[in-house]
């Protein structure tokens, strides 16, 4: 049941009144929650509910176990629920590419390796949810948080609905207050919340899903790409993978504001700034800092020098690369970001001092194709196809029909998004919209609205971030 | 906001000049035949009831039926048409008003198991004309079939928001505008061998034809031609059924079993339903050299055909 889906919609209006009704008894609400939400999982596949299930038993059960007893027995609870989790997702996502990578390896090598091959569906969401559950027991180790007041709660916690399958993956010390309280919904949240759908919609059906189809195209025929078909292909990447995910949030917070409940920001104009280190405090804010909170720290963070500091950067990127999917070029996308973060923080510590401030568009520019150098390493299928875009890439650059349409294409698809958010910064209000006056609003509605239902496509993909 | 919103409607859709702009401007290329022939309706629409002189005969259904009566003789003879690429039996259903609305004493079909005996796409419910509450007779003539359309509830839902919602039933002319702006299909077009002989042509376009037909179809589409007959009945409108026949090159064993069972089914229609005649003539029946392609008639074979059919028939 995907957010752009008729389905939803029909879902969703389902849901919301007879949450409404039941605001009087937060019990009831929560209850009824849960249950949707478990229908909105199981629309994928009714079994995976039980891994749903097994992972808030078994989280739940650890939280009170951390939480209950004395000092020294706390880290072995911690460490079980750590094996846990990450063997739950080891095991549904990592365990067919570890086994078929041993297996290649042990046969070049010429050892006859024997390990079993299932062929394991990767549930939807599982990442998301896993990081989740984790960060609770870690809240709890650490003494940031107390266990959930009732099991319901931290259900509904686990497998709340609009951020269930692609995040953005909340701390349990920001959701958890907000389940276990008696919630309103106000009439600014459902303004707030109704925009959100709307933007979020758009980003989605309008920007990703029609730039999906000319980067497929490009992508199949690597080979064959010139330089500005490739260039232009991978800046219409970058816009899809934004469109499709900062869309999915907006609509999920979008959604989750409807019924009074607030999620955290995950993306934030991560293609303004300036520096690898901002991106990632720009872009899938929830992951990178679940990353620094639970992984960067915990291996030891800046506390140790520069060198330090730069190895466990790189680590977390690596395992950040990996996090997104089981594939060698997730693996070296992870290389990739950890590289150019460790080679930032050397600049800053030896580099010349620069002056961004005044050179800030050129460094925008650049941290923009370094970014989309990144993202080709992402969307590639296997290295051959990063080695074409390279080569294309170093010319020639002719005008081509391709490049007609991709350029056409950038500027129909995404100026509306870079328009909205250029006024977003400028009054530094990501909801500027609300607050012009009726006929500029109006006009906006029917404009967004119009280039959705006249040009979205409708029939376009599945969410990136669903596969992770 | 409601301003707005209908100040761009009038724009986008409510004026003769739109449409004539959108059909001159896109070709079935950009949009494919369907939508193009849709616009092409849109198009006269406005000029019907201010031009349009009702003509006794309307000949109705596929590029088959277009073939066949565009021509200067079907004039003559008095006989419009209403052809809409692909047209079957659901669309007969989904347009007959705009049958209605052309007042013909008689509606000439052209029908065989290349209509009847392929099933109906869903997908043309969108860009139909306004259906309103016949919806729900459209969704319950085809809702006993639905094993045949899984998606059948999700595409009437599309076709009512799209009724609702003109942009979204019409994204396919600023698709097509858009789309031939950036050249796409320069940019996406994958360079085949052009020099196709005519032989591989019709080996190719009987290959198509025996896949796409489905024997399951026949019950749905005879349920909705008998629906959109009685419709026909109410408005005092005779439906003679022409015996229709694809090229007899692309014709196999298969399709020849489908004509026959097809002809049967039709033949029964007429002796139940009092407003319809089928016409089944060996004079009428075209040969091989008659067809330009697997399913299109030549334009002077289809003169000399029309001529035959107003001897036996009209006259």
């Amino acid at each position: 049941m995907l957010f752009n889906s008729l389905e939803f919609l029909a879902f969703f209006s389902l849901v919301l009144p007879l949450y409404w009704l039941l605001k009087r008894d937060i019990g009831h609400q929560n209850a009824f929650l849960l249950c949707a939400s478990y229908t909105f999982y199981a629309s994928w596949d009714y079994r995976f509910l039980l891994l749903i299930w097994t992972s808030t038993l078994t989280d739940f059960w650890l939280g009170e176990r951390i939480y209950r007893t004395d000092d020294t027995r706390k880290k072995a609870w911690m460490t079980l629920s750590v094996i846990f989790n990450l063997s739950f997702l080891g095991f549904f996502k990592y365990y067919g590419f570890f086994a078929s990578s041993l297996l290649e390896l042990g046969g070049r090598l010429g050892l006859n390796l024997e390990l079993p091959i299932l062929n394991i569906v990767l549930p939807v969401g599982i990442s998301f949810y896993t990081f989740q559950s984790l960060s609770y027991t870690i809240d709890i180790y650490r003494g940031k948080l107390k266990p959930a007041p009732s099991l319901l709660g931290f259900a509904v916690f686990v497998a709340y609905f609009p951020h269930l399958v692609a995040g953005p993956i909340v701390r349990a010390r920001d959701l958890l207050p907000q389940i276990s309280e008696p919630r309103t919904t106000t009439s600014l949240q459902i303004r707030e919340g109704l925009w959100l759908c709307l933007w979020g919609l758009f980003k989605k059906v309008y920007v990703a899903d029609n730039l999906a189809e000319i980067v497929n195209h490009a992508f199949s025929r690597s080979e064959t790409l010139t330089g500005g078909e490739a260039l232009l292909a991978l800046y219409c990447f970058a816009f899809q993978i934004y469109g499709d995910f900062s869309g999915y949030t907006d609509i999920a917070r979008g959604v989750s504001k409807l019924m009074g409940i607030e999620l955290c920001i995950n993306f934030l104009f991560p293609y303004t700034v300036t520096n690898p280190s901002d991106f990632w405090k720009n872009w899938h804010i929830s992951l990178s800092s679940w990353l620094r909170e639970y992984l960067y720290v915990s291996i030891g963070g800046n506390r140790g020098g520069l060198l330090a500091t730069c190895r466990n950067l790189f680590v977390t990127m690596v395992l950040g690369g990996l996090w997104h999917g089981a594939a060698w070029t997730f693996v070296l996308w992870g290389v990739y970001q950890g590289g150019i973060l460790v080679i930032h923080r050397l600049i800053l510590q030896y580099g010349p001092s620069l002056i961004i401030r005044r050179w800030r568009w050129a460094f925008v520019t650049l941290m923009f194709q370094i970014t989309c150098y990144g993202w080709l390493i992402f969307r590639a299928e296997n290295v051959g196809q990063i080695l074409d875009f390279s080569f294309a890439m170093t010319g020639p650059y002719h005008w081509t029909a391709l490049t007609h349409l991709e350029l056409a294409s950038l500027l129909l698809y995404v100026t509306p998004v870079l328009t909205l958010e250029w006024f977003q910064r400028k009054r530094n209000d990501l909801f500027f919209v609300l607050q012009l006056t009726p006929w500029l609003r109006a006009s906006i509605y029917v404009s967004v609205g119009w280039l959705l239902l006249a040009l979205g496509n409708f029939g376009g993909e599945q969410f990136i971030y669903f596969q992770f | 906001m409601c301003l707005i919103l209908g100040c761009t409607r009038l724009v986008l859709f409510g004026n003769p000049w739109a449409w004539r702009y959108y059909h001159s401007n896109l070709t079935p290329d950009d949009i494919d035949y369907r939508p193009h022939d849709v616009l092409a309706l849109k198009r006269n629409e406005f000029s019907l009831g201010l031009y349009h002189t009702p003509k006794t005969v309307l000949a109705v259904g596929s590029s088959q039926v277009q073939a066949l009566f565009d021509s200067e003789s079907a004039k003559q003879l008095d006989i419009d048409t209403l052809s809409i690429a692909g047209m079957g039996p659901l669309d007969l259903v989904l347009y007959q008003n705009e049958i209605k609305n052309r007042k013909p004493k008689i509606v000439i079909l052209y029908l065989s198991e290349f209509d009847l005996a392929r099933l109906p796409d869903l997908n043309v419910a969108l860009i139909a004309p306004a259906q309103g509450t016949h919806w729900l007779t459209v969704f319950k003539l085809l809702k006993p079939h639905q094993n045949l359309w899984p998606d059948l509830n999700l595409q009437v839902i599309r076709a009512i928001g799209g009724e609702l919602v003109p942009e979204f039933k019409y994204s396919y002319i600023f698709r097509g505008l858009w789309d031939k702006f950036s050249k796409r299909d320069v940019a996406f077009r994958i360079k085949l061998n052009s020099a196709v002989s005519d032989a591989d042509a019709l080996r190719l376009q009987a290959n198509n034809l025996q896949r796409n037909l489905d024997a399951d179809a026949i019950e749905p589409s005879i349920s909705l031609l008998k629906h959109f007959v009685r419709f026909c009945s109410k408005n005092s409108t005779s439906v003679v059924i022409l015996e229709g026949q694809v090229n007899p090159l692309i014709e196999t064993n298969a399709s020849k079993r489908l004509h026959h069972r097809v002809s049967g089914l039709l033949e029964e229609l007429a002796k139940t339903e009092s407003n319809v005649k089928y016409v089944s003539l060996p004079g009428l029946r075209l040969q091989a050299k008659d067809f330009r392609d697997g399913t299109h008639c030549k334009k002077e074979s289809s003169k000399e055909w029309l001529l035959k059919l107003n001897e036996a028939i009209l006259r």
